[in-house]
């Protein structure tokens, strides 16, 4: 399968700031990536510089197929985006902003009516003044805006800020349908539980540089497993689960609490060998990994 | 140009611009029934005859309180005008570029394939809309009054039409430049605060120009030195000065083109 997205060596520079640093990825038709980082890592501006909003300093940007630099109509037209921060014209009713924005596009807003039933924006909501909608409510069309036409790729920056929970879990519908369908999404956020629930191969941003870059299966495999061990009977020498990955062992023979890195297949035979009430290993979540990475460039930098 | 864009941005401006049109309609219909009772028992004080140089530099040329067409190039370089035809000019023209960025709305805008040469040739059409309604409004009003007020039918419709033609051609370059002005900005507030202090500049720069001899070649570097009603309405303006008119807007749109389209937009 072919890149549908492909970054390289994006830098952006403000005067004296450097927002983008040499940045390359790329998406494979049909992926779902996560793009995570703090605020200020430089998410935002690397999708402005995707789509057009802003002119890169270096280096180049493909979208199924198209050089954003040169050809960024037909780019847009297969796209939906859904910005981190964006407004809505205030004295239009929900309705008319949805139209408004699907004249633009050269696609037909073919779900509009679907997805305004599945967010739960009625029809008395549509032809309200967006200026009474609530931050949920503008970031529902916000969302429809974004699927409405069948766009080939979605790029989407924080897409659930202001949502509730059970649209939240719409929202991931959404976006694994969107999947199935063949599409390609890229997902900024913060929110990295998200992150992790919708996309296959996540990049970790710092500082405009991506400081690591893998699947997301591969990221979360790699971190700590909060392990607990409850036995019927004392063990008479605890060096027995003194393996390779364990380490913060602390218990008193029945009950042990440790941490454990690596592949568990050898803890998990030692294990066998004991008589094992209970055995708990909590993986740690992305945002554990997120910040021990973080921890990691962090001391690289200032060494 | 984005059909599209247009239509909404009208649609944004309609009720405001109505509002200004039939500001203009109303106010130069005052000045021409005004200037009915004042031509009827004109009196014959010097100083209406020869008006003092002060008030000649502020009307911005010769005024005549003798006839409707003085009357009404007076009207056209008031105040009352000039605030609600720059009004008209940058209610599109300022917000075209710096609200839509402030708002947060161009990102959901030009994230589509419209093109930004496109969104801005929109806006600036419109913008064109709304000068062109409101110097309609204000020759409605002189028409009306031409119909019905007598001593204001010795003016000619003709002369009307070309006199509005120029001051229309003036704010269609005040709106360009609040194009201009907006095309750069990611503020509103701040676009027309700049537009606004531009145009007074320009108005008060022509007005000092005229008052005092020494510093008289200032006024070619004002619009309004090339916008002379009383030389448009007696038919003998120089079709130069229109050139002129015609050239700022022009010059403004493009170098607005050139900056847009080459912009990074955030916030």
């Amino acid at each position: 399968m072919g890149a549908a997205i492909q970054v390289k060596g994006l830098v952006k520079r403000y005067r004296r700031t450097l927002a983008v640093d040499g940045v390359s990825l790329s998406v494979a038709e049909g992926e779902a990536f996560g793009y995570v980082g703090p605020n200020g890592a430089g998410k935002t501006t690397t999708i402005r510089c995707m789509l057009g909003l802003i002119r890169p300093t270096a280096g180049m940007v493909r979208i199924l197929g198209h050089d954003v630099a040169t050809d960024l109509g037909a780019v847009l037209a297969e796209v939906g985006h859904l910005p981190g921060e964006f407004g809505l014209w205030p004295q239009m009713t929900g309705g008319e902003c949805l139209d408004y924005l699907g004249a633009l596009q050269r696609r037909p807003p073919v779900r509009q009516r679907e997805l305004c039933d599945r967010l739960e924006l009625s029809h008395a909501d549509l032809r309200r003044q967006v200026r009474l909608y609530s931050r949920g409510m503008k970031q529902k069309i916000g969302i429809i805006q974004a699927f409405q036409h069948e766009p080939r790729a979605l790029v989407l920056d924080e897409p659930t800020e202001g949502l509730d929970p059970v649209m939240k879990e719409r929202f991931v519908g959404l976006l694994a349908e969107h999947r199935k369908a063949g599409g390609t999404i890229f997902l900024s956020s913060h929110i990295l539980s998200e992150v992790e629930e919708t996309t296959e191969r996540v990049a970790v941003l710092k500082a405009g540089r991506v400081v690591r870059i893998g699947a997301t299966a591969d990221l979360t495999g790699e971190r700590v497993r909060h392990c607990t061990l409850v036995l019927k009977q004392p063990l008479a020498d605890a060096a027995v689960l003194d393996l390779e990955g364990v380490s913060g062992l602390a218990g008193d023979g029945l009950a042990y609490r440790f941490e454990f890195r690596g592949d568990m297949e050898p803890l998990l035979r030692r294990l066998g060998g004991l008589a094992v009430q209970e055995f708990l290993a909590e993986p740690e979540h992305l945002a554990e990994t997120f910040f021990e990475i973080y921890g990691q460039a962090e001391q690289e930098r200032t060494r | 140009m984005s059909t599209t864009v247009l239509r909404h941005t009208l649609r944004q401006v309609r009720r405001p611009l109505g509002v200004l049109a039939l500001g203009a309609g109303a106010f130069f219909y005052l000045v021409l029934l005004a200037s009915s009772s004042f031509t009827e028992q004109a009196p014959n004080i010097p100083f209406f005859q020869t008006p003092p140089k002060a008030m000649t530099a502020f009307l911005g040329g010769p005024a005549d309180f003798f006839h409707a067409a003085g009357w009404l190039s007076t009207g056209m370089t008031h105040p009352v005008t000039l605030a609600l035809l720059t009004s008209s000019a940058l209610l599109v023209a300022a917000g075209s570029v710096a609200t839509e960025v402030e708002r947060g709305t161009i990102d959901l805008v030009l994230t589509r394939p419209v093109g930004r040469l496109a969104f801005l040739l929109a806006k600036a059409l419109a913008s064109i809309v709304a000068v062109t309604a409101a110097e309609a409004g204000g020759l409605a009003g002189v028409l009306i009054a031409r119909q019905t007020i007598s001593g204001v039918r010795e003016l000619s419709a003709g002369s009307a039409l070309r006199a509005f033609t120029g001051s229309w051609l003036l704010f269609v370059g005040v709106a360009m430049l609040g194009m201009l002005v907006s095309a750069r900005s990611s503020l509103r507030g701040r676009a027309i605060g700049v537009t606004v202090g531009i145009v007074v500049a320009w108005f008060f720069m022509n007005f000092i120009a005229l008052l005092i001899d020494g510093i008289s070649g200032l006024r070619y570097a004002s619009p309004f030195h090339y916008f002379q009603p009383a030389d448009l309405l007696a038919g003998k303006a120089s079709g130069g000065d229109l050139l002129v008119l015609a050239a700022v807007a022009a010059v403004a749109l493009l170098w607005a083109a050139a900056w847009f389209t080459r912009r990074d937009l955030t916030r």
